[in-house]
Formats: structure tokens, C-alpha cells, sequence
């Protein structure tokens, strides 16, 4: 193996919308080797959320990523009342899961138009933005912004859904965007020139995902079936339930689909929410604080976001930990992009939908030693079995 | 000379940079030049060179690791440009403000014309901010 | 896996969704021609109701940005809003017991200079006859006035609560236990 150039991407590439630095070792036209730098997006939102009372902090975390505005809040949420054993209204999971699911509509819609923009194909971006729009008007009515939607709060949501005005609004916009999703996800598999650009790129079979500990769509598309909420089910999604989408072939076009199946089925869920939503509070209330941990995952678009919270009785958390899904999607662009050539690379990179101001975090280097501070799984396992008290 | 302000003017091609912001802002800027917004009406284009752009739109509180870069690009913008600064977090450093990676809002580095704040601001404010920051091209040549 | 065979509808799809959107009604908002008014419920720039402001602060302490900030100078009691850190959640309007925040549909902030977009109110504090440290605003001090009439004669209200600070008051208590006057 040769490497007869190092091609830099990044960090502001017109392909791509955050800093992020990718170094590409070719041989001629075809990738070798990738090196990844990150940390142009860290911001230290783990040191500030230690530095702010528990009802500031969804703020806070709302503002990791805006495309999982909703996520981030509703997951820490769920870490502290677990941690403080604190029962969550009816009315408001249901609430939370049509926002999600809201969330995970324009979100898929979003990515599918900056991969059709990376592949060339700019009527296919203009078109799926277009169609993403009504869900954006929608989140302004119901929520009072287009992107930071501030619903979650700790014991519920801070906004009621008003059916009577709402739920006509919500259903007519679904009913609005739905044939065109379908009409956009055949336009996606039967036209030859789209096929041709995102097919058989970028493969990751199903063991190298078991490996890489890939989540959300990516894992989905090579078929291992996992998803948080069937599998853990959160909210409302017990009583909803959810249609799994998997295919197995594991390239670029299986998760463009997998994702477009998950928009429209997503849209299934919404109905359903709406027609099952009780009646009752929004929001409970908070008695006291427990000390104690929680874990709250949740099932982003891109893949299984989890929270850590620790509380030790004051009105400041000791610690948060946030792990984003897009961490462990990153890694699985480097087999992906081996023996890829050059002009396919700013597609695999955007398969994987990666979210990098989700995914900044430190790692700690002695500088004396030199040596790297990092946990083996046995060790973690073992920490988890004697340590912290998990409800 | 007069026809180079008036074409400056009516067709003004933005740059966007995002200097650790949380993609809020990113995403309504690509917004604007789609179907609902359609900028390309008053000839704006995102350019992918920081030297073919009249306006830099810049997004984010400015982060250490990309500081030099931000002050390399600003010096690659031909001038005159203008800058535009987008967001809650560029105009001040937002909530993020007494973290250790964040060097301070944008205009501690380079020098800013025209503010928009929001959370993230609405396209149409971002509409009214470029269209603010052409009028300073024709104050600059009255002047 | 969902295989379409390439058949003759090759390409039109796009074609059509294309045809489609071009015999519709344009989509594009006209904007700055028309107006764009932000719908009812949106989280714009927030307005205070001098009226009802009581100058509690709850709002400084609960934003998450720290975009309000309380200054007190002399017998003025200043809060004031920087639309430039702002993050628009609403906290404020959430945390106010009086009701005087509002989150307002104004969302076009634009400015050359961002220490233009401040925003403030200002009240009058009442400070101790005794040592001169400032108790109140005059606006809390008649609140608590009204909510006690039950409680406490008006009168001795004013000499002995609203113009006194809390250790005075306690100083003033011993003083006429010792005289014997109480």
C-alpha cells in the first residue's frame, strides 16, 4: 500500500455545515486510510451543566445539537427522575412523543436533502426542504419556535398540546406531507442516476457494525434490529408502539431508506398519539431532591442517546455524562471509507448522518507520561456491578 | 467604481462559517436559500470559497481550536466585505458563557457589522440582516 | 430489501414531482415585500409590565443565560435585559409571580451596535431610616402592606416594618423590651 497523497477535508468544506477535520490517505484515486480530528465544536457543556441548577440545565443541553433540540432535554429529564423517583403524567409522555417524533420527521427529511445536495442532485434538496417546511411552521405553533422547542421540563412538559386548535393543524400538515414523502422515497429508489451514485457505497456488513457498537438507522440498515423504543420503550411508546424499520444490505442507499421508512412511519405514530392522548396534568412538580443516579436513553434520529446524572441532594448535579449516538457512528467511517475512491468520500462521511457538535468530548492525557486515561470493559462492568445504586 | 457597488449590492454571495456553534443557526441560514425563503431571488449564493463572497455569515461562539482559523478566513474575504453575525451564541457567547474552550463572541476577533440575535433567529430575521448589511456597502461609498 | 426494476416510468418520477410543484401555487414566501407576522405563542423579545414589576428578581436568578442583571444604585433598583444573550426559553415569564414578563411576537432584533438591544425597568427602593441598607422596592413593600391589613394596623406597619431593615428591626425590638415600653 502507497500512499501517494493526503487529501484534507475540512475543517469548512463547502459539503459540509460544522467544522470537522477529516485527512484522507490515497493511493491514486482510491482512500486508504482516514485520520479524523475533532473538537471544533466542543463547547464544555458537561463542565457548565456541574455549574448550573437542575431547571436551568435543559436549557442548556437543548443547545448541544439542533437537530436533537428535542432529545437531549428529554433524555436528561428522564435521567433525573429516575434519579429522584419521580412519576411523569400521562398526558405529557404522550406529549413527548409526538414532539419526538415530530423531530424525527424533519430531522430525516433534513439529512436526506444534504445527501441528495453532496450526490449532485440539488432538485432532490430543494424538494426535500420544501416538504420539510410545514413540519417547521407547525413546531412554531405548537411549541414557539422553529427549532429549540423548550417543551421538556423535569416532572413533564411546559406546553400543552390544545386539541381542539392543534390537533386539526398536526393532522392537516401529516395529510399534507405524506404523499409527497412517498412520491420523494420512489422517486429515490427507481431513479437510475440516484441509484448508481449511492448503491453499493460505503458497505458495512452486519458484524463489523456488531463490532463497532453502531446505533439508530446505520445499524438498522445492516441489519441488526435495534432501536430504544421497542427496546427499552420510554414515553409513550409502550402504549403506541413502534414498526421497526431493518434491511440488511448496509450501504448508503439502505440507509437513505431506512430513513425515509422511519419518516413515514413516524407520521403513523403521531395519529396514533393523538387519538390516545388522556386528559390530565401536564406537569408534576418535584417534591425533594433524592441523591442518587439516573440514566435516561432515548432514541434520537441518529441512533441511542444516553444521559448520566448524579445527584447528591443540593440543587446542583455532581455529575452529567452525555453520550451522543453519533460517537459510535463516527468510528464506523473508516471501514466504510477503505478502498472507497475519492469521489465517494464526502458521501460516506454524510451517511452516517454525523452530528459533530453532539459528539465532542475530552479525553485526558497525562502530559508527563504520556499516557492516555481509558476504561476496558471488563473493568467498567465490573465498576457498574459494585458501584452506584440503579433503580 | 459605481457598477461594481451596485452589482455588489444586488447580488451579494455569502460565505458561511460556523465557529463551534450548535447548528441551530447553520440550519436556518441553509434554510433561507430554500423554496420558502428563496434568497436566490435577490441573488445571494452560498459560495463555497471564503474568496469568492461578499458576505461572511458567521455562526457560533468562537471555540480555541477554531480561533486561527477564523481570523484566516477573514483575511481571505476580498475586501470590502461585510460581516454578518447570526445567532444568540456569535453576538455574545449565550449560555455557554464560563466555559474553558470558549474564546469569546465573534467580534472579539474580528470586526463585526451587523448583528441578528435569536435562538435561532427566524429566516426572515436573517433576511432582514443581510439586507441591513447591504446598506452599509452604499453608506461606505457616500462616505 | 425493496428492488425496483428499472422500468420505463425511469426518471419521470422526479419529473413529475417537479411538473407538480411547477403547476401549483408558488411556495416562496415574498418576504420582505409582505409581512411575515410570527404566530400567537412565539417565544420573541420579552417585554416587562412596569405595572405589575415588583422587582423581585426572579427572573435575573432563573435565567440560563444570565441575560438579565439586577443593578442597584442609589435609591434606584435597575433590571435589565440584554436581547443580545437572550435565549428566548421563557424561564422568565415561567418563574415572574406577579405575571409581568411577557414573551412578545417580535423576532427582527437586528442592529449594527448589540449594545443597543437592552432593554430596562427601574424602581424605587426604600432604604432604612436607621442605617440607610436598602430593604425593598417601594412596589413590594405596599404588596406586603395590602396582604398583611389583617395582621398589623397600617400605621405600625410603616414605622416599624417598611422603613426599618431587618437587623434594625430586631435592634429596635430589644431596645423596647429593655425600656420596658413593650
Amino acid at each position: 500500500m502507497s500512499i501517494e497523497a493526503t487529501l484534507p477535508i475540512g475543517p469548512y468544506h463547502p459539503a459540509l455545515k460544522e467544522p470537522e477535520f477529516f485527512k484522507l490517505f490515497l493511493d491514486g484515486e482510491k482512500v486508504v486510510g482516514v485520520a479524523i480530528r475533532l473538537g471544533y465544536t466542543h463547547r464544555g457543556i458537561e463542565y457548565l451543566a456541574e455549574r448550573k441548577t437542575y431547571n436551568e440545565i435543559p436549557f442548556l443541553v437543548e443547545r448541544i445539537c439542533g437537530i436533537c433540540s428535542n432529545v437531549h432535554p428529554m433524555c436528561f429529564c428522564q435521567a433525573v427522575e429516575e434519579a429522584w423517583g419521580l412519576q411523569v403524567p400521562d398526558r405529557a409522555r404522550y406529549i413527548r412523543t409526538i414532539v419526538g417524533e415530530l423531530e424525527r420527521i424533519h430531522s430525516h427529511l433534513l439529512w436526506a436533502g444534504v445527501a441528495a445536495h453532496i450526490i449532485g442532485y440539488d432538485t432532490l434538496f430543494m424538494h426535500f426542504w420544501r416538504h420539510r417546511e410545514p413540519v417547521c411552521e407547525l413546531f412554531e405553533v405548537l411549541t414557539g419556535n422553529r427549532q429549540n422547542y423548550a417543551m421538556n421540563c423535569i416532572g413533564g412538559v411546559r406546553r400543552d398540546i390544545d386539541l381542539t386548535k392543534h390537533k386539526a393543524l398536526i393532522l392537516e400538515t401529516l395529510s399534507q406531507i405524506r404523499p409527497s414523502l412517498v412520491r420523494l422515497e420512489n422517486a429515490v429508489t427507481e431513479d437510475p442516476v440516484v441509484r448508481a451514485r449511492i448503491e453499493n457505497i460505503g458497505v458495512l456488513s452486519k458484524d463489523q457494525a456488531r463490532k463497532l457498537c453502531v446505533v439508530g438507522p446505520v445499524a438498522r440498515a445492516s441489519g441488526l434490529a435495534i432501536d430504544v423504543r421497542k427496546d427499552e420503550p420510554y414515553a409513550a411508546y409502550k402504549e403506541v408502539g413502534v414498526d421497526v424499520k431493518v434491511l440488511t444490505e448496509g450501504d448508503v442507499l439502505s440507509r437513505m431508506l431506512v430513513r425515509l421508512l422511519e419518516a413515514l412511519e413516524s407520521i403513523e405514530i403521531v395519529k396514533r398519539a393523538l387519538d390516545a392522548i388522556p386528559e390530565g396534568p401536564i406537569r408534576v412538580e418535584p417534591k425533594e431532591i433524592v441523591p442518587g443516579d439516573g440514566i435516561g436513553k432515548v432514541e434520537a434520529p441518529r441512533g441511542e442517546d444516553i444521559h448520566y446524572v448524579r445527584s447528591n441532594g443540593t440543587d446542583i448535579p455532581e455529575r452529567v455524562k452525555i453520550r451522543a449516538p453519533s460517537y459510535m457512528n463516527v468510528s464506523s467511517i473508516v471501514p466504510q471509507i477503505k478502498g472507497a475512491s475519492l469521489a465517494d468520500a464526502s458521501l460516506i462521511i454524510a451517511a452516517v448522518d454525523p452530528c459533530f457538535c453532539c459528539t465532542e468530548r475530552i479525553a485526558v492525557v497525562d502530559v508527563k507520561t504520556s499516557r492516555k486515561s481509558s476504561v476496558d470493559f471488563e473493568s467498567l462492568a465490573q465498576r457498574w456491578r459494585n458501584g452506584s445504586k440503579h433503580s | 467604481m459605481k457598477i461594481f457597488d451596485w452589482s455588489r449590492r444586488k447580488s451579494p454571495w455569502a460565505f458561511h462559517l460556523n465557529t463551534g456553534s450548535c447548528n441551530n443557526c447553520d440550519i436556518e441560514i441553509v434554510d433561507v436559500l430554500t423554496p420558502r425563503f428563496d434568497v436566490e431571488r435577490f441573488g445571494i449564493l452560498l459560495q463555497g470559497s471564503p474568496r469568492h463572497a461578499d458576505v461572511l455569515l458567521v455562526t457560533g461562539p468562537v471555540t480555541r481550536q477554531v480561533l486561527p482559523r477564523l481570523k484566516r478566513v477573514y483575511e481571505q474575504v476580498p475586501k470590502p466585505n461585510v460581516v454578518v453575525v447570526v445567532g444568540t451564541c456569535a453576538t455574545s457567547t449565550g449560555c455557554y458563557e464560563g466555559s474553558y474552550n470558549i474564546v469569546g463572541p465573534v467580534d472579539r476577533v474580528i470586526p463585526v457589522d451587523v448583528y441578528v440575535p435569536g435562538c435561532p433567529p427566524r429566516p426572515q430575521a436573517i433576511i432582514d440582516g443581510v439586507v441591513a448589511a447591504l446598506g452599509k456597502f452604499k453608506a461606505e461609498r457616500s462616505n | 430489501m425493496k428492488v425496483r426494476s428499472h422500468l420505463k416510468t425511469v426518471k419521470l418520477r422526479i419529473i413529475a414531482e417537479v411538473l407538480r410543484s411547477l403547476a401549483s401555487r408558488a411556495y416562496t414566501l415574498k418576504y420582505p415585500k409582505i409581512a411575515s407576522p410570527a404566530p400567537e405563542g412565539f417565544r420573541g423579545k420579552l417585554e416587562y409590565d412596569i405595572e405589575k414589576c415588583t422587582g423581585c428578581a426572579a427572573c435575573v436568578q432563573n435565567c440560563p443565560a444570565s441575560a438579565l442583571k439586577s443593578i442597584s444604585e442609589g435609591n434606584r433598583l435597575t433590571i435589565e435585559v440584554w436581547y443580545g444573550k437572550c435565549i428566548y426559553c421563557g424561564r422568565c415569564e415561567e418563574v415572574c409571580p406577579e405575571r409581568a414578563i411577557t414573551l412578545t411576537t417580535t423576532y427582527s432584533l437586528v442592529t449594527g451596535r448589540k449594545e443597543d438591544i437592552k432593554s430596562s425597568v427601574q424602581l424605587e427602593i426604600n432604604r432604612c431610616s436607621r442605617c440607610g441598607k436598602p430593604i425593598a422596592t417601594a412596589k413590594q413593600i405596599d404588596k406586603v402592606r395590602l396582604q398583611v391589613k389583617d395582621l398589623i394596623l397600617p400605621e405600625d406597619y410603616d414605622a416599624y416594618v417598611s422603613s426599618l431593615c431587618q437587623d434594625c428591626r430586631k435592634t429596635l425590638q430589644a431596645e423596647l423590651l429593655l425600656s420596658g415600653r413593650i
